[in-house]
């Protein structure tokens, strides 16, 4: 009799067992589009059955497993730094690419092919007022055009900064979240499912933002590392890393204060880092070093002539003004200068009436600038190639990155995720285990009210 | 980057149709503009060879239009000055009348003043503008140079002295020398026009010196032919350096179009097949949902 209700307790046991796992099962279901959810499962322990020493056996609910694949999750979060870098440096490189138009009509080009024109056709008609004007107007059109390449760029530097204050921003707080799930897996359940699911996603999103790097300890605290080596997070402590910006460029501070810029080069953060601390410097430099070039060659021209034989033989003035520190953002014609002081006379060993508009137009030949042989247009394009050839591989890499990341999530998915086809065979099992048990269960139950009976 | 929702199957899935959208995208904007490459990224390798070929047309036109205004003007002063080898070959006619034994003073004065009427006339050519430039002026084109002053011993009165420095650029290379002043043509060393005139003119009227005066007028005249050939000289330049650059434009232009204009037939045959590809995936994805072993138990 005993034994006949031991073993009926035995078997409600079980069908509670059976409850259990089916809870896991509808979990798994629930969960099957979740965003970084994995895939649980119920172990089931076979109790100790030994009948001569009353060990009645029956079944017990083990741990619920977690399928997660650490690994994959690693080759996701990098793909994610890599796919992340390359969207930055496509967003930032479009931006700058809109400021060196190829048309030939607009922009620099259009208004130093102008410039040049207007230099030959003075040339021909050097005391025709309008022609003088037609060159006063095209120089200030091309000065203008400098101007908006170098304040475009500029402006790009500041808009880069001001980016770069939001992801450094983004990046503290998603690492505070990571602590603060830190806190509450230590707080309550280790096994916790929903929070093991949060933390991935954040450390997913954070590795879009910055390339990180995962250790996890004994306890289950995740750490979170920059660049391999700089803190963000230790177990439930924050080392908020901020951004220094000036005109010599950005760097990215450790919470000490050290400058980690150099372990800064993944995700969103590493391309804006190196869009503002590469390319924009280096385009900016090279516009500097062309308006710089062609005012310089240009002045020195004009002063070398003369405005008028006399006597006395009135000398020419210089066409362009700048600020040697910003030469691009600060050129523009002289203040004054009026069409009748262009000197086009060249004194030289035999006095030229159009030498000096001559050797205007001969700007059109490759000089030596900023210690490069080429023409002005060639200088110029050697820019614009510059910018469209990154900005053309960084589309290529980002869509092939963009690729890699799916792959990668894909396998994550295969490894860790949820088949509802697993979960349907599954539920099926232990449907059949729950009906099976419940009839021993009312067999077990009509036995025992016999014995009652007998009793009785 | 917030984490998407998607199965990474979906997500692969929307990768393609975004690459196959870009395709579709380009080739649209490359049919509708006309460019292969509109901005520095379409083709970075030609980003060069494209602005280079851009300057070179602009200075095509450039050169052209100088060439041509200076076409018109030698054009002009190359018709004016045969004009002015006529005047002289009338004004030696008149001198051979003079010189001949049959003419009477009245004769010779009235030949005289037939001969100061083609100084006037030689005055006026030698002060020929176009386009408000005097033709003859050199570095001074907006001043008429000579005057009729019959006090002078040539007969005129020069306004000033001018040089003439300014050369046209060659498309083709260098520089060269287009114009020459009047008083290199008309008061030439070697034989001045004005001044054989006005021998010839006072010769007449002194009846005296007729055939000495005739002998200049024949040597002004031979050196105002030469002139006349310098000009024809500079047409021939012009001509070869207009033909030149027409040439160098087409070229240009041909290379430029070959870099940077669209390929009509291969923009719309990958347009064509992105469109096919594009609704083909739409349509194959529409139809088949997705099913599990859960849309099969009872």
């Amino acid at each position: 009799m005993s034994n006949l209700l031991s073993t009926l307790m035995n078997t409600a046991g079980s069908l509670e067992v059976f409850q259990r796992s089916l809870t896991v099962i509808q979990n798994n279901v629930a969960n099957a589009s979740t965003p970084g959810y994995a895939r649980q499962t119920a172990t089931l322990l076979a109790a100790p059955y030994d009948p001569q020493s009353a060990l009645q056996g029956g079944v017990r609910f083990g741990t619920v497993a977690n399928a997660r694949d650490e690994f994959c999750e690693a080759a996701v979060q990098r793909q994610s730094a890599e796919a992340g870098y390359d969207e930055q440096r496509v967003s930032d490189l479009q931006s700058v690419e809109a400021l060196f138009p190829v048309d030939g009509q607009s922009g620099v080009p259009g208004a130093l092919n102008k410039l040049l024109d207007s230099f030959s056709a003075w040339s021909l008609k050097t005391n025709d007022p309008l022609a003088r004007q037609t060159v006063l107007d095209r120089a200030g059109d091309f000065a203008q055009a400098v101007q908006t390449v170098s304040n475009g760029l500029n402006q790009a530097r500041s808009d880069a900064d001001r980016a770069l204050r939001g992801e450094v921003d983004t990046i503290n707080r998603l690492a505070d979240r990571v602590r603060d799930l830190n806190v509450r897996r230590n707080q309550g359940n280790q096994q916790d499912a929903g929070l093991d699911t949060e933390m991935h996603n954040t450390l997913e999103e954070l590795s879009s933002h910055a390339g990180i790097s995962t250790l996890r300890s004994s306890d289950g605290a995740v750490t979170v590392m920059m660049g391999g080596s700089v803190p963000l997070v230790l177990g439930e402590h924050l080392w908020p890393i901020s951004l220094a910006a000036n005109n010599a460029g950005a760097q990215v501070l450790s919470a000490q204060g050290q400058d980690v810029t150099a372990s800064a080069t993944g995700g969103r953060l590493g391309g804006l880092l190196d869009t503002r601390n590469r390319l924009l410097p280096g385009v900016s430099g090279k516009v500097d070093a062309f308006a710089q070039g062609f005012a310089d060659q240009a002045n020195t021209i004009l002063t070398g002539g003369l405005v008028s034989a006399g006597p006395p033989p009135v000398a020419g003035t210089a066409l362009f003004t700048y600020n040697p520190i910003q030469p691009g953002s600060t050129m523009q014609v002289q203040a004054g200068l009026k069409s009748r002081d262009l000197a086009a006379i060249d004194p030289g060993a035999a006095s030229e009436a159009n030498g000096i508009a001559l050797k205007l137009a001969g700007l059109s030949q490759p000089q030596i600038i900023g210690g490069v042989q080429a023409s002005y247009t060639q200088y110029y394009s050697a820019l614009a190639s510059q910018v469209g050839g990154e900005l053309s591989a960084s589309k290529s890499d980002a869509s092939l990155n963009q690729e890699m990341l799916t792959q990668a999530q894909n396998i994550r998915k295969e490894r860790s995720g949820v088949s509802l086809d697993q979960e349907a065979a599954a539920l099926l099992e232990f449907q059949r285990a729950y009906e099976a048990t419940a009839r021993m269960l009312k067999t077990l139950g009509d036995l025992t009210e016999e014995a009652i009976n007998i009793l009785k | 980057m917030a984490i998407s929702i998607l199965h990474p199957s979906t997500r692969q899935f929307m990768n393609n149709l975004d690459g196959v959208r870009a395709i579709v995208e380009r080739s649209n904007r490359q049919i509708t503009s006309g460019l292969r490459v509109g901005v520095a990224s379409d083709d970075p390798g030609a980003v060069a060879d494209i602005l280079d070929l851009q300057s070179s047309l602009s200075a095509d036109s450039q050169f052209t239009a100088n060439l041509n205004q200076v076409k018109t003007e030698a054009d002009r002063s190359e018709s004016v000055l045969a004009g002015t080898v006529q005047l002289m070959d009338e004004a030696i006619k008149f001198g051979a009348q003079g010189a001949s034994t049959l003419g009477t003073a009245a004769t010779r004065q009235t030949l005289a003043a037939q001969v100061r009427g083609i100084m006037e006339q030689m005055i006026a050519s030698s002060n020929q503008q176009v386009n408000g430039r005097y033709l003859f002026s050199g570095d001074s084109e907006s001043t008429p140079l000579y005057s009729l002053d019959l006090t002078q011993p040539n007969g005129v009165a020069l306004a000033q002295v001018v040089t003439n420095t300014r050369s046209v650029a060659d498309p083709r290379g260098g520089a060269f020398m287009a114009s020459r002043t009047a008083p290199e043509i008309f008061d030439d060393p070697t034989g001045s026009v004005f001044g054989a005139l006005n021998q010839l003119r006072v010769a007449l009227i002194n009846n005296t010196g007729i055939d000495t005066a005739l002998g200049a007028m024949h040597t002004a005249s031979d050196a105002l032919n030469a002139h006349q050939a310098f000009y024809g000289g500079v047409q021939n330049r012009v001509t070869g350096a207009l033909d030149a650059v027409s040439k160098a434009t087409v070229q240009h232009t041909s290379e430029l179009s070959v870099l940077r204009d669209t390929d009509m037939t291969e923009a719309i045959l990958e347009l064509n097949a992105a469109q096919t590809q594009q609704a083909a995936s739409l349509q194959a994805w529409a139809k088949t949902p997705p099913r599990s072993l859960f849309d099969y138990l009872g």
